[in-house]
């Protein structure tokens, strides 16, 4: 599938947004893609912002919000997945950009990160719900995690999930999967990337029985009846029955002793 | 908050130590844990040169500004490495770091270390900082490598990935002082005032394994409940097994000094990483 050289922002559901740059990782002699994506949720009144984005990104985002928030509700909301910089870097650049809006989601640490908008972190725990207007964001449990106040998210009207480093997978860049969803990429072996991604980046898995994070997983998107899944490092997902199988084959892979990110990493052009 | 600068050994290494409250907003430490710690940075000096390890969050960076300036010797050539670049308390004041000392050379694990520490308004690294920011070199360490100091090259650091980690993080060991800089892990030093003291000395000792438990398991190493801590367990007494730790360099808590101390709290780390294995502490996380 060819896609443009810049296919972000895309509208993945009405009113559901994927933003964000490929993130180039050197691997064993290709060049794999990685994305940390952003989200923009539209409700009637009001609009929510997945992840703030790793600070390398800043500009793409601005420009892509900028495009995006002309036309619908304010931004109000930045809610984060956790507090590392690939999912958060962006905090203090959105809270001066867009001053009506808050930061949502567990909101320790932030004190000492942006300690001049300290008054803006409204926590948001697992189970409670951010209206805005027709639809609710609400926070949910983070089964697949790193840090301990991780937290997932999920759009009620869409239902579509927002697993931060859930679903984690790198893509090819030489084959143009760039900003294209899972579905449009089939001949990318999600398992094996999944595997990659979670060996490199959730370093505990190597150690431990996945089968329990597997069944909470598959039980969680069949309770939610999950139809979109926005992850932040993978291509997004809309088809969950045809992906999630290969998704929970490389969770269960983890574990080999590759080194993606050994080579370094950079911001890519697409 | 206080700041404190600790002299670990005499002209060579110094922690630049700067306290926070431990009040339940900080997820580096235990829910239940009260009190006070420090955010410690280190700066190494061998001749002309210094690298300065970690780089701390943005509520101390006057602080160690200050405090890299009242120590650096002149002339010198400043580089820094984050031991965990994706993590904000590895990398809040690079940028301001390079700005105020002109740093040149960032050590850490992906490319571009500025940009990827780009989270003030006041800088634009995807911009070059403007004219205001020096051209820095990132150079992206792998699992392991050594990195040479001083003249001849003499203060060799080790440069490793420990198994015990939650993301992409390198311990150092600094062979001339016997120094282990171990980032995120033996961080669970709290004390109630924020006078410290910030060096563990064997008179003021007194973590206890229940204390450690707590504080994996409640915070970054939660995971380790239930899993198979064979290989951690091995990976860190060889570790110790490998090099003569004399000094155990945290990036927050306070620094355990002293052969004694480091051995304790060694079997400590180890009793407390088995303990969880076996499922024998009440953990917040874990499938």
């Amino acid at each position: 599938m060819t896609v443009s050289a810049d296919p972000l922002p895309r509208e993945l559901a009405p009113g559901l947004f994927w933003l964000g740059a490929c993130l180039e990782l050197p691997y064993e002699g290709s060049t794999l893609h990685s994305y940390d994506s952003v989200y923009l949720l539209r409700g009637h009144e009001s609009s929510l912002l997945v992840e703030a984005g790793l600070p390398n990104d800043h500009r793409v985002v601005a420009r892509q919000l900028d495009q995006l928030l002309a036309t619908g509700p304010e931004l109000r909301h930045i809610w984060t997945t956790h507090q590392e910089t690939p999912h958060a870097g962006g905090v203090g650049r959105l809270l001066e950009r867009y001053p009506r809006a808050d930061l949502r989601g567990n909101v320790q640490d932030y004190h000492l990160f942006f300690p001049q908008y300290e008054e803006r972190f409204v926590p948001l725990a697992p189970g409670e719900a951010i209206d805005l207007g027709g639809t609710e964001f609400v926070a949910v449990e983070a089964v697949i995690r790193d840090l301990l106040t991780t937290q997932w998210g999920y759009d009620t009207r869409r239902r579509a999930l927002f697993p931060g480093d859930g679903f984690a997978y790198a893509h090819h860049h030489a084959a143009s999967q760039c900003g294209c969803t899972a579905e449009e990429v089939s001949e990318l072996d999600i398992s094996e990337m999944t595997g990659l991604f979670s060996d490199q980046s959730l370093t505990w898995a190597r150690y431990t029985d996945m089968e329990p994070y597997v069944a909470r997983l598959e039980r969680m998107v069949a309770e939610l009846s999950v139809e979109v899944v926005g992850p932040t490092h993978g291509l997004p997902i809309t088809d969950v029955d045809a992906v999630l199988p290969r998704i929970l084959a490389g969770l269960r892979s983890s574990g080999g002793e590759g080194d993606v990110y050994r080579a370094g990493s950079s911001q890519s052009d697409c | 908050m206080s700041a404190q600068v600790i002299e670990i050994a005499q002209d060579r290494l110094l922690a630049l130590c700067n306290t926070y409250p431990v009040d339940g907003r900080v997820s580096w430490h235990s829910p239940s844990a009260r009190g006070f710690a420090s955010m410690n940075c280190y700066l190494i000096q061998e001749d002309e040169d210094a690298l300065l390890v970690d780089t701390g969050v943005t509520v101390h960076e006057a602080s160690l500004k200050a405090q890299i300036g009242a120590s650096l010797r002149e002339p010198c050539t400043l580089s820094m490495f984050a031991l965990r670049q994706g993590e904000f308390d590895s990398v809040c004041n690079v940028l301001p770091l390079i700005d105020r000392f002109g740093i040149r050379t960032v050590y850490g694990q992906f490319a571009d270390a500025p940009r990827w520490a780009d989270i003030h308004s006041e800088f634009d690294a995807a911009d070059g900082g403007g004219d205001d920011l020096p051209v820095v070199t990132t150079v992206v360490v792998p699992r392991t490598d050594t990195i040479q100091l001083g003249r001849a090259g003499t203060r060799r650091l080790a440069v490793f990935r420990p198994a015990l980690r939650l993301l992409t993080t390198h311990w150092i060991y600094d062979e001339a002082t016997g120094t282990l800089f171990t980032s995120d892990s033996f961080g669970y030093v709290v004390r109630p005032s924020e006078a410290g003291p910030w060096l563990v000395t064997a008179e003021h000792d007194d973590v206890t394994t229940e204390d450690v438990c707590d504080h994996l398991a409640n915070t970054r190493y939660w995971w380790l409940a239930h899993s198979r801590v064979d290989d951690v367990r091995r990976d860190l007494a060889s570790i110790f097994e490998r090099h003569d730790v004399r000094v155990i360099a945290p990036a927050f808590g306070a620094v355990l000094s002293g052969e004694s101390v480091v051995r304790r709290h060694a079997a400590l780390m180890d009793e407390s990483i088995a303990r969880l294995g076996r499922g024998a502490v009440s953990a917040t996380g874990g499938a």
